[in-house]
């Protein structure tokens, strides 16, 4: 008996554990052949070289400091998507069947973000953000050890606009 | 009745007795205490025989459909997990960003548009709550 509890404690484990990052990959499954789409994940394995760096400026150490219990990211962007408002919808439709909790929307004239949250026992598992504007579409997921105060602090050393960046990954692997 | 008794025990030593004649002897032996070696044997026979294992009896047919079944669950779990973990590492490496300095910058661009929204959502936040207030002090200078 004690070994079937255990098999089902690992089961249910490695059902947690591959369920991390699943909006996401329902969308590299439905756009994987779609070049209008900028893919990428990024392991835990990835995430644990990032936390032997050394951080050299205050910015980088607030970097640092909120990726350091980071298990995961998933990405997917698209900056000139047709039905980019009928796709946020549907994101947002994933993002509650998968079981997520609204964390805010806001709707702007420009883009639209949703932002929702798997929380357990007061730690936040995942954070996943939908935005969607005129003709862009973006899907974001993080998950690990999420604390949102870290992740809101990243901006104020960044000059960061928008996910343009992504876009020389289109010339690299993808 | 001494000597259907003697009949028996030398019947019983020959290893020819039969289970009630058995039953019959040990019957004699506790009706009829003696301390002679055979009457203390037979009462020993009855002693051991009271003894109550502290465990219970399980049928060796269900302990083996039970084990039969972990063997089942096991399989069949190995199979979802196998599964599951195949077809996840097939999509995992579509997409997956193997180059470091890649990787540190996507990481990057992705947390700092993150955080970003963040912020602005914030900020809307305060916006309104700032304005649900404003609609109350109006309402209450109209009173």
């Amino acid at each position: 008996m004690k070994k079937i509890a255990t098999l089902a404690l690992a089961l249910f484990l490695a059902f947690g554990a591959m369920a991390q990052g699943e909006v996401v990959s329902k969308y590299f499954d439905q756009f994987s052949d779609n070049e209008d789409f900028v893919k990428a994940s990024i392991s835990s394995k990835m995430f644990s070289l990032f936390t032997e760096l050394e951080a050299g400026s205050e910015e980088e150490q607030e970097f640092l400091k909120a990726i350091s219990k980071l298990k995961g990211m998933k990405v997917l962007y698209g900056d000139s998507v047709a039905n980019s408002s009928k796709l946020y919808k549907e994101g947002i439709s994933e993002v509650q069947k998968a079981g997520f909790e609204e964390l805010m929307t806001v709707l702007d004239a420009e883009e639209n973000f949703h932002f929702a949250i798997k929380e357990k026992s007061g730690v936040i598992s995942e954070l996943i953000m939908v935005s969607g504007g005129k003709k862009g579409f973006a899907v974001l997921s993080l998950y690990g050890e999420i604390d949102l105060k870290n992740i809101s602090k990243i901006a104020r050393g960044m000059n960061v606009q928008g996910l343009n960046g992504l876009d020389k990954l289109d010339e690299g692997e993808n | 009745m001494e000597s259907r008794i003697e009949q028996l025990l030398t019947k019983y030593w020959a290893g020819e007795t039969s289970v009630q004649e058995e039953e019959e002897l040990k019957a004699f032996y506790i009706e009829n205490p003696s301390l002679t070696p055979t009457g203390m044997y037979f009462r020993g026979l009855n002693k051991e025989a009271e003894v109550v294992s502290p465990k219970a009896f399980k049928k060796p047919g269900s302990r083996f459909s039970r084990s039969r079944f972990a063997v089942a669950a096991t399989i069949a779990i190995g199979i979802m997990v196998g599964t599951m973990i195949l077809r996840d590492t097939g999509k995992k490496h579509d997409f997956e960003i193997t180059d470091p300095q890649q990787a540190y910058e996507i990481a990057q661009t992705v947390l700092g548009k993150m955080s970003v929204s963040l912020n602005e959502a914030q900020t809307h936040s305060t916006q309104l709550k700032k304005l649900s207030k404003a609609e109350e002090i109006i309402k209450e200078a109209q009173l």
